[in-house]
């Protein structure tokens, strides 16, 4: 009885208003602390931008350059006159090729893994995970000696390929946990109305998970089109991705830093565009939860 | 419209942990509304899975007419599940929903899209969810959910509708007239239907033919007034019947049993050549129905048993009556009109050939 009473106790005016003064403060540490985190991430990203507008001497002068006159030379000498811009359509190429090859293969292995019983399933799906890990150098040279010999060096199929051994997990990883979180009652009830397992899998399964193949392909896109070292090694000039491309600025007289950080920014611009415009899908995508009825 | 045929069919889950299903023989007549009933985890929805052809059994066959289906895909089958769980498709409306078994690409050319709005519409009508046909899902109460998951097996006419607890979920006054719309489509079309249910009462009203099922085992199949003027064994006694069947244990001595050691019953010739047939020496189980007991005067000379009302609970115009003596407690269903107050003495009467005899060992009818 007394543990109830004090329970119900009016709140005194004076204690009202500390608890309202520590919740106020919660709030404007929060604010803080987030806007931190966002110059933190934003500083390099603005750092680079800024360069990209600056003449050599401005970029090299001691002192930091606050005021300037903006210049586009840079761009137009590393886009034009150095004909870059077509490596932007090479980077295009290559990420949507592979990301579309490994959302077709990925995601209905991805529904096999969680609807059938495959024997040593678990096993098989984590050795497929393991492939994620490996780094990048360990599987470059066995790769450039297979493409060399099928005759896949220089042309699109050796990057697109290539990407697929670190797109193709990702892609059956998350897809799974998409697939299991779909009630099997819905498999179920798809094939008593009438459908065989594949038109179940398109016409009741697939429509569910959606948002996740958009959040999904749209990592996949990010990892392809960042990475270097497939694009760098198993490419020709014709061939090869915008980000592979960026050391060639380097100069044995001297970095180009306005060129390198305008190709720079030039190539971050279509998959922040992509970022921004499926942002919605991608928040849905990610919080597993949404695609339950 | 089909007979369905289970021959010893057994499923396990996880491993062998839980044994589903053991040894299940069934036979359901074409065209005839037939009730599984038991309690929860009997064994109904698995039973009902396994006939849909959604999980794969251990052991034995499944005939749809003489053909048999025991590896035939769910789409290969034929028939329409309205399931415990609704499993609607989420993202799709209620119409949808309805729409989306004649939308099957097997049933292309059966189904034009005119004729598939008629039909919804029509189906939604019946269930009285023609006013949500254009919300998800997740915008329904359960009850709305359930009718639409009944819907989307209603719009077809299959070989077999199984329907498992499909009104479970509904308030009782629409439940009775679903119990009845259910009966009555079921008649129309003569389509043969499996029909899962815990509650006896709606088994008892809806069935052609029950089976009992418990903990994996069918305990008795048969018509409705069968179980429940026969049933085969202590577990349907107490099961089937509204309050249960009072069990009383007897001692037998001769051609009598003794209740409570205070009350002689002259045991039937039958009986009595069963007993000796079945090596019972004492103990014998002797059920009455509540129904079947009357009140008299606890002086009179009928009264086989004394006891005093602990409780009456008034039903309308049936009142049910709780009568304890010594330990054991006692109920019986009578008018209300005639019912006696709480607290009083009374006696019992009722008659020998009302009385259901069990073996306490082996649980089975002995008659």
């Amino acid at each position: 009885m007394s543990v109830n009473a004090q329970t119900f106790a009016p709140i005194s005016s004076g204690r009202k208003a500390a608890i309202l003064r520590s919740r106020r403060l919660v709030t404007w540490l929060s604010y803080l602390l987030t806007a931190l985190l966002v110059a933190l991430f934003l500083f390099p990203w603005l750092w680079v931008l800024s360069l990209g507008f600056k003449t050599r001497a401005e970029i090299m002068s001691p002192n930091i350059v606050w005021f300037w006159t903006p210049t586009l030379n840079n761009y137009i000498e590393v886009l034009i006159n150095k004909g870059y811009w077509r490596l932007i359509i090479n980077s295009l190429i290559v990420a949507v090729s592979a990301v579309a090859l490994c959302i077709i293969i990925g995601v209905p292995t991805a529904y096999a893994f969680s609807r059938f019983p495959i024997p040593g399933k678990e096993s098989w799906f984590y050795m497929i995970l393991t492939f994620r890990m490996a780094p990048a150098v360990v599987l470059a040279l066995p790769l450039y000696v297979l493409f060399a010999r099928a005759k896949l060096l220089g042309t699109f199929g050796a990057p697109i390929l290539a990407h697929c051994t670190f797109t193709l997990p990702f892609v059956i990883w998350l897809m799974r946990s998409f697939f299991d979180d779909i009630p099997k009652e819905i498999d179920a009830a798809a094939m008593t109305d009438g459908y065989s397992r594949w038109e179940t899998f398109l016409y009741a399964v697939l429509p569910l998970v959606k948002s996740g193949i958009v959040a999904v392909a749209l990592f996949s896109i990010i990892f392809s089109w960042n990475e270097f070292l497939y694009g760098l090694i198993l490419t020709s000039d014709a061939t090869r991705p915008v980000a592979s491309q960026i050391p060639s600025l380097i100069r044995p007289h001297g970095t180009l830093w306005g060129e390198v950080c305008a190709l720079a920014t030039t190539a971050s611009l279509p998959v922040a565009f992509l970022i921004f415009a499926l942002q919605r899908q991608l928040v849905r995508g990610l919080s597993f939860g949404a695609i339950k009825g | 419209m089909a007979k369905i045929t289970l021959q010893n069919v057994s499923k396990q889950y996880k491993g062998g942990e839980i044994q589903a299903l053991k040894q299940i023989n069934l036979e359901i007549e074409d065209g005839k509304f037939f009730c599984l009933l038991g309690p929860a985890g009997a064994g109904k929805t698995t039973t009902i899975k396994l006939i849909a052809g959604v999980e794969p059994l251990d052991s034995g066959k499944i005939f749809m007419d003489d053909q048999e289906i025991t590896d035939l895909l769910p789409n290969q089958r034929d028939v329409a599940v309205a399931f415990e769980t609704y499993a609607l498709y989420p993202q799709r409306t209620v119409r949808e929903n309805l729409a989306f078994p004649l939308r099957a690409p097997l049933r292309k050319k059966e189904w034009s899209e005119q004729q598939i709005q008629a039909r919804v519409e029509e189906v939604a009508k019946l269930l009285g969810i023609d006013d949500l046909l254009d919300r998800l899902p997740r915008q329904l109460s359960g009850g709305q959910r359930q009718r639409v998951a009944l819907g989307r097996a209603l719009v077809r006419k299959p070989k077999a509708y199984l329907f498992d607890e499909p009104i479970a979920h509904l308030d009782a006054k629409l439940r009775h007239r679903m119990r009845g719309e259910l009966r009555r489509i079921q008649l129309e079309l003569g389509i043969t239907t499996v029909y899962t249910t815990p509650d006896q009462l709606e088994a008892l009203s809806l069935a052609d033919q029950m089976a009992i099922l418990n903990e994996g085992k069918i305990e008795q199949i048969g018509t409705p007034s069968e179980i429940y003027q026969h049933p085969a064994n202590l577990f349907v006694a107490r099961f089937v019947g509204d309050p249960p069947m009072n069990i009383l244990r007897s001692e037998v001595q001769g051609e009598e049993a003794y209740l409570f050691g205070q009350t002689k019953l002259h045991l039937p010739d039958h009986i009595r050549s069963k007993l000796a047939a079945a090596d019972i020496q004492r103990d014998l189980m002797i059920g009455v129905r509540p129904r079947d007991i009357k009140l008299v005067a606890p002086s009179s000379e009928q009264a086989l048993l004394r006891g005093q009302v602990k409780y009456v609970q008034v039903l309308g115009e049936t009142s049910i009556l709780t009568i304890v003596m010594d330990s054991h407690e006692v109920r019986i269903k009578m008018n209300t009109q005639d019912a006696p107050n709480r607290g009083e003495a009374v006696g019992l009467n009722f008659a020998v050939q009302d009385c259901h005899f069990f073996d306490p060992r082996t649980e089975l009818r002995l008659d």
